[in-house]
């Protein structure tokens, strides 16, 4: 099992960074009023473009400082610091303003204000990257991001009263502090209930490097190289991007309302509702659409929804200024409108996107990457936007300009989340590479070491340690090792000759070859069976007229070591002995080796392969052809185009086993071409219908459960841990459960082999393998799973190959996703189902047993057929007949 | 004991938990029940032989020579490093009480391995648990 603690349900999280959000909704309303009130009133307009140039700046540093404590420090404390401070910095700007004065710290407040925004929305966003999995971010972190727009409301609604309260817009700083030192115990509070998810230190590097020195050094070198990375440069341009379209659709609004409501208090009026309504529209967004629509449609929405809406009501703007003017209502309305959606759709779907996309980053680089591309890429958008509307306000014409300034950057930010949402896929895949430890083959006999290794091993006494020494010899090839083998090559032992000379003749000698040629007839007779086995491996390395005859008598050698050795020496073009390697596979000690000499007899064997496997679809499941069949097809790993054929042919073979394995075979790097794949999608459609029967059965047997409970819930495809002491107990319906999960597995195995053949092992191989690895998390690779198969055929497999839900859900899923009909029947019909097997579905004499065991526990075996299951003839049903008669 | 006995007796050992019933049928139907009253001899010391057993009820004691190893309770296995390389036994073994086992045989071990490449796993975490409880770091 896996030491990573287990994803919480999701609930009782969500609860607590829905309270952080709404509490800081309401922070940054009472923040916004009045920071900017105090600096309109003391400074006047003239001097914000020059804030939003010091935002740039100072949103630069603190992510970067804050980039660089997420490596040495976890994320809650970063947060407790940040947020801390920042609630003091605002209780000292309050002390400051007492007696009237100190309206400079409106300048530093204003700049505090977007700032403090990115980097909340990092926080909590991070926090739920910690807690929740990727579907679950998905899912829920609307949600979350929902309670900001609340917050933001009932601050809006709370300044007014707050003013009268407290005496000053100034009093509202006291209100804003303590509303700041609330978030930060949430995230408190939050950090001691969710320790085990929250409270992790930043882990070691991947792979230090000789030059990246200290951990620190190499951290700094990991995040520079993963922002320089493609995929996390799209993410900061998107960011960007988005930030600019939103700075400058915001300013349009103002600059409108300000042109059409000349008197300010009609002005206010206006900025009330226009307020009102944004804040309305983004929280019933947030919460009745956002989480259904991304949850059907994914990230692609996500990405694309917010830059291409904006991008439509851009050129809205463009083609209702041209037609009514710039002081029409109608433009109001249409930037106002562009606005809203923009704020519904940045809460609703993209920073829900964007911090589902973190989730590909390595965890210990997340939180920084996320405080450098939020923390600095959007406050110096900020900045950006500020000086844009500077330059164009300079020209002739400076509505049109920022107007289609708006387009061309909704364009290019539409082009960005294209490119984005095409780097995802890979980018997932990629990271399910990265985070499977592959090793390289272990390659011996390359170095003078090894060669002074072998040496040492001749002589010890140790006949394991010798024979390892004979090996290692037969292993040199290199050069330098020429002398060293010429020597060993007349040494007084017949093995150290053979293993020698087969060095040398391997690697060109001729006049060693022919020494050999006379060392393997003198040892093939001998006595010794390793010296036998050394003559049989030797055989690899010669082509004298000898070499066939001596291969076909060391193949029927009474040592299962010589044989293992004859059958290694077996390669392309040795056809005569096809009959010899095939009934070798039968034989359990030679079983390895004859798998191999099948795969380099390649076409040679296929005619034979076709013969068992025809056998083993008519032989009773579990039987000695199926097995001889799954051996053969596992074997059969030269490729080529009768190959592919043959196995083609074979894809919906009868019996699963041996299909699982045939579909193993054809899987390719790249997607499979029309014709196996209108077969392959047809075995996935079958396994997924035998797949709704196995759940279907384990439901209604957990349902309906017989004399004994049934296991705990987690159902088929979850281990069960044995029971605390107490001999084992095969009663009831606990053989059959276990059975039933079998069967699921194996039909989970069949899926991700089908699959991996449709779209090619490029594609999908690390996602299939970190499905196949029940001890990981499989969260991410589901996701993969979704973006290379695309939602809706995705959606159809997943119950089949997640197992963490409940096998109740996962049924409801399968039915609903695939439009299949619920099997129907109690316990009493499923029993009868899996015991008679009339319509052959089942095809599996353990299963057959084990429902057999559970029909006469549950002594309903009398009032079943079971007539068929005798006629297997198969020992073990038969056992559990013989205990019902 | 019948066959599905067998199966769900060896899937409570931990060498064998992750291999599905379907393959672990064969195993079963190849083991061999041993039934040994208390105090008797399970292994010899010393003795060269090439099979496993797993305890399906009872109690054993490993001893090498006077000195107790180790208590072996229902789902332990014993005599693993002997099936998969014979050698002289290192230890003798004996029943506490009277004690269930089934003796699987090395062959019937290969094949399970030569089919199924990847139990090899297990079978190393299996061995390194027991290199460890036995002191080695």
């Amino acid at each position: 099992m896996s030491g990573e603690p287990q994803q919480p349900s999701g609930h009782g999280a969500v609860r607590w960074l829905v309270a952080q959000s709404v509490v800081f909704g309401i922070v940054a309303a009472l923040l916004g009023v009045v920071a900017n009130t105090m600096f309109l009133e003391a400074y006047g307009a003239q001097w914000l473009p020059l804030t939003y140039v010091v935002i740039g700046a100072a949103g630069a540093a603190v992510s970067v400082a804050v980039a660089r404590s997420a490596r040495r420090f976890d994320l809650v404390r970063i947060a407790v610091v940040v947020l801390g401070a920042t609630a003091l910095l605002l209780l000292g700007a309050w002390v400051a303003t007492l007696g009237g004065g100190g309206a400079w710290v409106s300048g530093p407040l204003l700049v505090l204000f977007p700032v403090l925004i990115q980097l909340g929305f990092v926080f909590v966003g991070a926090q739920a990257g910690r807690i929740l999995d990727i579907a679950g971010i998905k899912a829920r972190f609307p949600r979350i991001i929902a309670g900001f727009p609340v917050g933001a409301v009932v601050g809006g609604l709370l300044a007014a009263p707050l003013v009268d309260l407290l005496g000053s817009t100034e009093g509202l700083l006291l209100a804003t502090a303590l509303a700041q030192a609330l978030f930060t115990a949430l995230v408190v509070v939050t950090g001691i209930r969710y320790a085990a998810f929250l409270a992790v230190a930043p882990g070691p590097p991947p792979a230090a490097t000789a030059e990246s020195g200290p951990d620190e050094s190499a951290a700094a070198l990991g995040l520079r190289r993963l922002l320089a990375t493609r995929f996390v440069a799209l993410i900061l341009g998107y960011q960007v991007l988005s930030a600019l379209a939103s700075q400058l659709s915001d300013y349009l609004v103002f600059d409108r309302a300000a042109a059409q409501f000349p008197d300010a208090d009609d002005l206010a009026r206006f900025l009330g509702g226009y307020t009102a309504v944004m804040n309305v529209v983004s929280i019933a967004f947030l919460v009745l659409v956002a989480g259904p629509l991304m949850r059907r449609y994914g990230l692609r929405l996500g990405i694309s929804a917010n830059p291409v809406v904006l991008f439509a009501a851009s050129v809205v703007m463009l083609v209702v200024l041209g037609v009514s003017g710039g002081a029409s209502v109608a433009l109001l309305v249409a930037v106002s409108a562009a606005r809203i959606l923009d704020i519904a759709l940045t809460d609703g779907t993209t920073r829900t996107s964007i911090n589902a996309m973190y989730q590909v980053l390595p965890e210990r680089l997340r939180l920084p990457a996320q405080a450098t591309i939020e923390g600095t890429g959007v406050p110096v958008a900020i900045s950006a936007s500020g000086l844009v509307v500077l330059a164009l306000n300079a020209m002739p014409s400076p509505l049109t300009a920022i107007v289609l300034a708006t387009v061309l950057v909704c364009a290019a930010w539409v082009w960005t989340g294209l490119l984005l949402h095409r780097a995802y896929g890979p980018a997932l895949v990629d990271a399910l590479r990265e985070r499977r430890l592959l090793d390289g083959p272990v390659v011996l006999g390359g170095t003078a070491a090894d060669l002074h290794t072998a040496e040492r091993l001749l002589e010890s006494p140790d006949p394991r340690s010798a024979r390892l020494g004979l090996e290692l010899v037969a292993a040199m090839a290199a050069p330098e090792d020429q002398p060293e083998l010429a020597f060993l090559a007349d040494d007084p032992r017949p093995g150290v000759r053979l293993s020698a000379l087969h060095a040398l003749a391997a690697s060109g000698d001729g006049g060693a070859r022919a020494a050999l040629a006379d060392e393997v007839r003198a040892a093939e007779g001998s006595g010794d069976p390793d010296l036998r086995a050394r003559a049989a491996l030797a055989l690899t390395s010669l082509d004298d007229v000898d070499r066939l005859p001596t291969l076909g008598r060391l193949l029927d050698d009474p040592s299962a070591a010589v044989r293992t050795a004859a059958l290694d020496a077996v390669h392309q073009g040795d056809d005569a002995f096809v009959p010899a390697v095939v009934a070798a596979l039968d034989d359990p000690g030679t079983t390895v080796a004859a798998c191999d000499a099948v795969g380099r007899l390649g076409d040679a064997v296929l005619r034979v392969a076709e013969r068992v496997l025809l056998r083993a679809a008519s032989a009773d499941p579990d039987s000695l052809e199926t097995l001889r069949a799954v051996r053969l097809a596992r074997a059969l790993t030269t490729v080529t185009e009768a190959r592919d054929a043959l196995l083609t042919r074979w894809a919906g073979h009868p019996d699963r086993e041996v299909g699982r394995v045939v579909l193993e075979r054809l899987a390719a790097a790249g997607p499979a071409p029309t014709g196996l794949a209108a077969v392959v999608d047809e075995v996935v459609r079958a396994d997924v219908a035998h797949a709704i029967q196995v759940l279907g059965a384990a439901v209604t047997l957990r349902r309906e459960p017989g004399t004994r409970p049934a296991p705990p819930a987690g159902g088929p495809g979850t281990p069960q841990p044995p029971p605390a002491g107490g001999p084992p107990s095969a009663d009831g319906d606990e053989p059959l459960h276990g059975a039933l999960a079998d069967e699921l597995t194996l039909v989970r195995e069949r899926v991700l082999a089908a699959l991996l053949v449709r779209y090619g092992t490029d594609r999908l191989a690390p996602v299939t393998a970190v499905l196949l690895d029940a001890g990981r998390p499989a969260p991410l690779a589901i996701e993969a799973l979704e973006v290379v198969l695309g939602a809706t055929a995705a959606a159809r497999v997943t119950p089949v190959l997640d197992s963490r839900d409940p096998p109740e859900e996962r049924l409801h899923r399968l039915l609903v996703r695939n439009g299949a009909a619920a099997p129907e029947g109690g316990a009493h019909a499923v029993l009868a189902d899996l015991v008679e097997d009339r319509r052959d579905v089942w095809r599996s004499t353990w299963v057959r047993a084990c429902a057999v065991r559970a029909a006469c526990d549950r002594g309903i075996a009398d009032e079943l057929d079971l007539v068929p299951a005798g006629a297997l003839g198969d020992p073990m049903v038969d056992e559990e007949l013989d205990r019902i008669l | 004991m019948t066959t599905v006995e067998r199966v769900v007796a060896l899937q409570r050992v931990p060498l064998f938990a992750e291999v599905p019933g379907r393959t672990l049928a064969a195993v079963a139907q190849r083991a061999h029940e041993v039934e040994v009253e208390a105090g008797g001899l399970v292994i010899e010391q010393g003795a060269v032989e090439d099979h496993l057993f797993a305890v399906v009820t009872g109690r054993l004691v490993a001893r090498d020579g006077e000195r107790v190893l180790r208590e072996l309770a229902a789902g332990s296995t014993v005599g693993e490093l002997a099936a998969l390389a014979p050698e002289p036994r290192s230890a003798g073994v004996t029943a506490l009480v009277p004690t269930l086992l089934l003796r699987i045989d090395r062959r019937v071990l290969d094949e399970l391995l030569a089919d199924h490449p990847e139990l090899a796993r297990g079978i190393i975490t299996s061995l390194v648990r027991m290199i460890r409880s036995s002191g080695h770091p």
